[in-house]
């Protein structure tokens, strides 16, 4: 089964293709900004060097969230203009579950995987996993803090690029990830393939967490 | 020559399917627009945020009920057209992200539209108005007086250099207390009010050029609006819409007055005026510009109201005029949140994206 997954929710535009378990291109840049221009050529080159065309593929699938809210629609909308032409199905994962995944099993050892984004304001996105990554919580928006109250006790192994905001807090509880905080576009198709053959996938709708900045007028 | 438009600017999410080879009445086959009114109305306006989110929860919804309306699929279109500015970038991308992806998929050509040129070219679509005209482009982001000399050629002669036109109607309804949107509230309003009861200003009436201000004209209804007490009357608040109606519309005639003076020079004998824009769609400014027309020797063409408010159709028509002049655009462009008509006119450093 071949799957497009395209990822542009942090930092990075990145896009992967996969047959199976089998990578059969990945493309990843960071780049802060711009992913709305480099998105559609990068899918192009890497479907190009797949040596697919686009009916060839089987399945989409997107990150969704939590990010930053603009990344989270480029991609999104990307991805749902991409299955509506080709009239395949979308499967969207959250940023922090693939995150986890990404997590080096050697160096989580038996650990609670926290793994963590820098919301701003203060805040992180968080949410804990088991070492062998069944999550604990739902995804939250809270202070570095709070995570940690919030997460299950004894040790925990940090991923994301809020991972040094957490370990500020209590450094003698957690190990820091050495993996780099944007997800592995090779591992979301792989992991988004495994959530449609479970028949578990969720819809590519935003995850934002946090609502939109608006206040009410004064009564 | 089937197109496919996408419009997610504002706080319209639309698709649409036009065919730019068929005669004028046939040539929209599907006009999809979702107004996201209610989501936006307890703020008093439009909130980019929430607007950018509905925009991706809806439009690939709506691109399939365009297509299904129109009886067409992918593979016959002959090219995608989505708007890449100027508007609230956060759904621009939405919009523009989502022709892309379609374009790419589909091996179809992708048509970058602006928004104004949209506006500029409906007329064309509805009348098949030949180039050049003079437009007036009146709506809540913008109020400019142009000269239509071709696809992607535009001279602007005048500009607001405050508010927009729309803008004021909204500002003028909340001052009155009469909700969101402002422009039909005010036009309703003021249908049984007396025009001459209240003495407004005319920004910038008499004096040389085409430009705009409304935001002086603001600033005295709010200061009318005081002097009428905590409750005014039904009555009040119509003489106060009416004189504030009366003075828009004093003020755009004034202005294209003047740019019919410009227009004639540059192209004697051409005398065609186009209006677009959703303020357009306010009948006692329609009638207004038709007895000026009619006294400097001008057509007025005016596209129907539900082609001056944000839809798809134009956006689909302008990328047609585009994918005939060969204007195609490839996937890494850009979304613009300020993309002016007229590369070289100066900008108004008050009016900001406006101008």
């Amino acid at each position: 089964m071949k799957l497009l997954a395209i990822d542009t929710a942090l930092s990075a535009c990145s896009v992967a293709i996969v047959d199976g378990d089998t990578v059969l291109a990945a493309r990843s840049v960071v780049m802060g900004r711009g992913q709305a221009e480099a998105l559609m050529p990068m899918v192009s080159d890497a479907m190009g060097a797949a040596g697919l065309a686009f009916a060839e593929l089987d399945l989409l699938a997107v990150t969704i969230g939590p990010g930053s809210f603009t990344g989270l629609r480029t991609g999104i909308a990307a991805a749902r203009g991409l299955a509506l032409a080709l009239g395949r199905p979308l499967v969207g994962v959250t940023t922090l579950e693939v995150l986890a995944r990404c997590a080096r099993a050697d160096e989580v050892g038996g650990r609670t995987i926290l793994a963590v984004i820098d919301a701003h304001r203060g805040e992180l996105y968080a949410q804990p996993f088991t070492h062998d990554l069944r999550p604990l919580a739902p995804p939250a928006a809270q202070s570095p803090a709070e995570v940690l109250a919030a997460a299950p006790p004894g040790p925990l192994h940090l991923i994301g690029s809020g991972a040094s905001l957490a370990f500020a807090i209590a450094p003698g509880r957690c190990t820091l990830s050495s993996v780099a905080p944007d997800p592995d576009p090779a591992i979301l198709a792989r992991l988004a393939l495994r959530h449609h053959r479970a028949g578990d996938a969720l819809a590519a709708s935003p995850l934002y967490i946090r609502a939109p900045d608006a206040k009410l007028p004064a009564a | 020559m089937l197109v496919l438009g996408i419009e997610t600017s504002c706080d319209e999410t639309a698709a649409a399917v036009v065919d730019g080879a068929a005669p004028i009445r046939d040539r929209i086959r599907s006009n999809v627009v979702l107004s996201q009114l209610a989501e936006h109305a307890p703020y008093g306006g439009v909130v980019p945020e929430i607007a950018a989110r509905a925009h991706v929860e809806h439009l690939d919804r709506l691109v399939t009920q365009a297509l299904a309306e129109a009886g067409v699929g992918f593979a016959d279109l002959d090219g995608i057209a989505a708007t890449a500015g100027p508007g609230l970038i956060g759904g621009v991308l939405v919009g523009l992200m989502t022709g892309k992806a379609i374009a790419l998929a589909t091996g179809k050509p992708l048509l970058a539209v602006n928004h104004l040129e949209g506006h500029a070219l409906t007329a064309r679509l509805t009348h098949d108005v030949a180039f050049p005209y003079l437009l007036l482009l009146v709506s809540g982001g913008h109020c400019q007086l142009l000269s239509v000399e071709g696809v992607g050629k535009y001279i602007r002669l005048g500009t607001t250099i405050d508010d927009a036109a729309g803008e004021a109607f909204d500002k003028t309804a909340k001052l009155l207390g009469l909700g969101y949107p402002g422009g039909p509230a005010v036009e309703r309003t003021a249908r049984t009010g007396n025009a001459a009861r209240f003495d407004l200003p005319r920004p910038l009436m008499g004096r040389a050029g085409c430009d705009f201000s409304f935001s002086g004209l603001k600033t005295a209804v709010r200061n009318m609006r005081a002097t009428l007490g905590p409750a005014p009357s039904a009555e009040d608040l119509g003489d106060l819409a009416a004189s504030f109606q009366m003075a828009v519309a004093d003020v755009i005639a004034d202005r294209v007055r003047h740019a019919m003076y410009w227009f004639d020079t540059q192209h004697p004998g051409v005398g065609r005026l186009v209006v677009a824009g959703g303020v357009a769609a306010n009948s006692a400014l329609r009638e207004r510009l038709r007895a000026v027309a009619f006294e400097e020797g001008f057509t007025l063409d005016v596209p129907p109201p539900k082609l001056c408010t944000d839809n798809g159709a134009m956006i689909a028509w302008a990328g047609v005029e585009r994918l005939r002049a060969g204007l195609v655009d490839d996937l890494t462009v850009r979304a613009r949140p300020r993309w002016p008509l007229d590369p070289d006119a100066e900008p108004k450093p008050f009016a900001g994206v406006k101008a």
